[in-house]
């Protein structure tokens, strides 16, 4: 195979007020043709910088060193119309969101004509943007062209995205995380249909966290860890074999659907939320009704489960999540918790309710009050039960620690934390209070993997004392099955199954379950052991 | 709390901009401070030995038609013209804020009635709107800080309105209802503290906006009374005497005027930038 792009010696660093930020340190790698190469690591392992470097889009003052060729030609020097050509015609880049990076206000039809128009002019520009779309497996092309981005899907999105970065026929396509906040099922497709264009002598470069994901379609895998490589080989290497202990901890912390979690046969507590018929509908502007983001569900949680509510994105989990914690009417049905009403309760009711039932965020910086530290973030559900500021400060301390925080951090302030230790301090704010009931909202989806396995070996922890209730609402299946005892499949606002964790994976009913298993991560080809 | 607590830290990173704006609000609050002392004269007290003369020893600015002395006035008028624009942007601040939270918070019926309210209000010219409040209320110091701050009033809600709106949509904010937070600790202790920033760039321009308001209540005869040392009163007293040549009555008030003024919005358009960078 000959070899199109060729890093060599490549560093970068940008000054900070402080000091020199050694972003990519003696990065040197190749990429044949039709070869699809994964880069993997973790976020602000200067991965993305790989991209920016090739294609001239480091930061303002970072500095760069090295050599980039692409066909034996040197591409670090190139200006002005040269660099133009070379960005469209010769590297095509695809953006990590692409919603985003997609203008709002044109159709992606005309952006597409745009594209063509600037590298590629010539005939009918619509029915080359028709074919183009067709060609990305983009349903119903002759209607998506007329539309902007926001009235489509994210994973449309991504496929306009590639449609565009594919209009000039490029000699190598980067993909920066082209599947971050994607689906399961979606994820697959996407990194199938980048694979896919490693093809007519075109390399393509991949740029993710998900290793396991990266393993499924990529020829080679190079692994990034604080700006340097650390692995280098064929994935089959890299996964079966890997060198280096970061590789090892990559690989590791990939939660295996395989595992089973160690069935306790407990007796299952006192019954403590049972959901009758719960439908709820979005009021849409003018008073038109839209389709029911739930309907009819029937759901009764006890001290001690431990339950998966699964579903794709938008299939209505979080609806569900919000209405378990009455932080939404439901239209229908009832919400009894511990035999009150609660979908009916008065807000100052409501926040009685708040000292048996808390909830853990999905993106766990947001979730979290930039102007307030630690302690006070603690301390806000504690002061619902603990007027006296001494006994107060005890409880945060217990809390801290218990999620495996050393007290020392009442002081910090959001910004301060790594996203593991954010999250840790979300988990802390629901169990200060000894609540009965937690709700999990994804806890782990904005993390990296290596945090995601710490977080999760914390919550496993947690849920095998088995003295309150935990809702765990996802989409990766791995974690699902080593944490829950029951699951919950929900689709288009429906419960299509629910059952006992270990039956649904072995024998699963509905068609849907059977998709999302499919279509769950997991590292290619790996030898399998059941713990 | 903390925002408080790291502001000696972030001043020395200020922009140029805002430290030459603050060391002339500096310089204008010592005079207004130390007024009595940095001039033999009284501001109301008259020299029968000079009317309408030019600057001279014993009278560096001249004396205006009443033998009164152009300086002391002038330092005495800012204790005046600073005390009441800060303390009618800080009226207006308060009840801005307060209004725009609740209605960002409240939603609804509250919030549609409430805005519309507002619009009302901001329907009018702001100055046709002050000369009417300022003659229906009579022309007290307390009447002029509440008409000035009243009027000023609609911006700041509109403003912490939309900061709010924007941060419900936020995670943290779920989680704090979640978390079991009552309404008054939603309001001001999730919501306010992350909502304020917007409101102290505009503060300080808002300022420079309340001293012109005030001067010009007074130059039309609707703000300080005479022989009341303000800036505005002896710029409209002192116009008449521009025609006879003698100018320093109605210039000099007019040169510190617009030295305050350049101050408040060089603070408030640095912070601004600053804003716009973050």
């Amino acid at each position: 195979m000959n070899t199109l792009l060729d890093i060599r010696d490549l560093a970068v660093t940008i000054p900070t007020a402080d000091a020199e930020v050694q972003a990519l340190r003696g990065v040197s790698l190749s990429l044949a043709q039709n070869e699809v190469v994964g880069i993997v690591g973790e976020s602000g392992g200067g991965k993305s910088m790989i991209a920016r470097a090739v294609t001239h889009m480091l930061p303002g003052a970072a500095r760069m060193t090295g050599g980039i060729e692409l066909d034996g030609r040197d591409v670090t020097t190139l200006t002005g119309a040269a660099l133009q050509a070379f960005r469209g015609g010769d590297v095509a880049l695809c953006f990590q969101s692409p919603r985003s990076a997609l203008s709002p206000t044109r159709t992606v039809g005309k952006q597409m004509a745009d594209r063509f128009r600037a590298h590629a002019p010539g005939g009918d520009l619509r029915a080359r943007a028709v074919e183009a779309f067709k060609a990305v497996g983009l349903r119903e092309p002759e209607r998506q062209i007329d539309r902007f981005p926001h009235e489509l899907s994210g994973g449309m999105c991504q496929r306009v995205m590639i449609a565009l970065a594919l209009a000039c026929s490029p000699r190598v396509l980067i993909a920066d995380e082209p599947t971050t906040g994607l689906d399961v099922t979606l994820t697959g497709e996407i990194l199938d249909l980048i694979a896919a264009q490693a093809r007519d002598g075109r390399g393509v470069l991949i740029i993710s966290h998900d290793i396991a994901a990266l393993s499924k379609v990529c020829d080679r895998l190079i692994v990034i860890e604080a700006g340097r490589i650390v692995e280098d080989g064929p994935t089959q290497t890299v996964i079966h074999a890997p060198k280096s202990n970061y590789t090892r901890r990559l690989i590791d912390a990939v939660p295996d659907i395989r595992r089973k979690r160690a069935v306790t046969d407990e007796k299952r507590g006192e019954t403590l939320m049972v959901l009758s018929e719960v439908g709820v509908t979005y009021q849409g502007r003018f008073g038109r009704n839209r389709k029911p983001a739930l309907a009819g569900v029937n759901l009764e949680i006890r001290k001690g489960d431990t339950i998966a509510i699964v579903g794709e994105s938008g299939s209505g989990k979080s609806t569900l999540s919000r209405t378990i914690m009455g932080m939404l009417k439901p239209t229908t049905g009832r919400v009894d918790f511990r035999g009150t009403d609660i979908a009916r309760l008065s807000f100052g009711r409501k926040r009685g309710l708040r000292r048996h039932m808390q909830m853990v965020c999905q993106d766990p910086l947001d979730a979290l009050n930039p102007r307030m530290s630690v302690e006070d973030i603690v301390s806000d559900p504690l002061r619902l039960v603990e007027r006296d500021a001494m006994r107060r400060s005890a409880l945060i301390d217990r809390a801290l620690t218990e999620v495996g925080l050393d007290p020392s951090f009442r002081t910090r302030l959001p910004h301060e934390l790594s996203g593991g230790q954010a999250q840790r301090v979300g988990l802390a704010r629901a169990l200060a209070i000894d609540p009965d009931l937690v709700v999990l909202d994804e806890p782990t989806s904005a993390l990296d993997v290596t945090v995601q396995a710490q977080i999760l070996t914390l919550i496993r922890r947690l849920t095998e004392r088995r003295d309150r209730a935990y809702v765990m609402v996802s989409h990766d299946l791995a974690t699902v099955r080593a944490l829950c005892d029951r699951v919950v499949v929900v689709d288009a606002g429906r419960i299509v199954e629910d059952g006992p964790t270990e039956q649904i994976f072995t024998d699963p009913k509905s068609p849907k379950t059977r998709a999302l298993l499919d279509a769950a991560p997991h590292l290619a080809d790996r030898p399998k052991e059941d713990a | 709390m903390s925002a408080i607590l790291a502001l000696p830290r972030r001043i020395v990173r200020l922009p140029s901009m805002v430290l030459v704006g603050l060391t002339i609000l500096t310089l204008v609050a010592f005079a207004a401070v130390f007024a009595p002392w940095l001039t033999g004269w009284g501001p109301e007290e008259m020299d029968m030995m000079y009317f309408l003369e030019g600057p001279m020893p014993g009278h560096w600015l001249g004396t205006d038609a009443n033998g009164m002395d152009v300086l002391s006035r002038i330092l005495h008028g800012a204790r005046i013209d600073l005390g009441v624009a800060i303390a009618a942007v800080a009226i207006a601040v308060t009840l801005g804020t307060l209004v725009g939270l609740i209605f960002g918070y409240a939603g609804g019926w509250v919030d549609h009635v409430g805005m519309r309210v507002l619009d009302m209000f901001q329907a009018f010219p702001v100055f046709i709107l002050a000369l009417a409040v300022a003659a229906i209320l009579g022309n007290s110091m307390i009447n002029l800080i509440l008409t000035i701050g009243f009027i000023n009033a609609p911006p700041y809600a509109r403003l912490i309105r939309a900061e709010v709106l924007s941060l419900r949509n936020r995670t943290f904010v779920e989680a704090a209802e979640a978390a079991g937070n009552s309404h008054i600790s939603m309001l001001f202790r999730h919501l306010l503290p992350n909502a304020l920033t917007p409101i102290l760039v505009i503060a300080p321009l808002n300022c420079g906006w309340a001293i012109l308001m005030l001067a010009s209540l007074s130059f039309v005869g609707l703000g300080v009374p005479v022989p009341g040392a303000e800036w505005g009163a002896m710029i409209s007293a002192g116009a008449a005497d521009i025609v006879g040549g003698r100018w320093w009555t109605a210039t000099f008030p007019g040169i510190a005027l617009f030295i305050t003024v350049l101050g408040f919005n060089l603070v408030g358009e640095g912070l601004q930038e600053q804003g716009v960078k973050r």
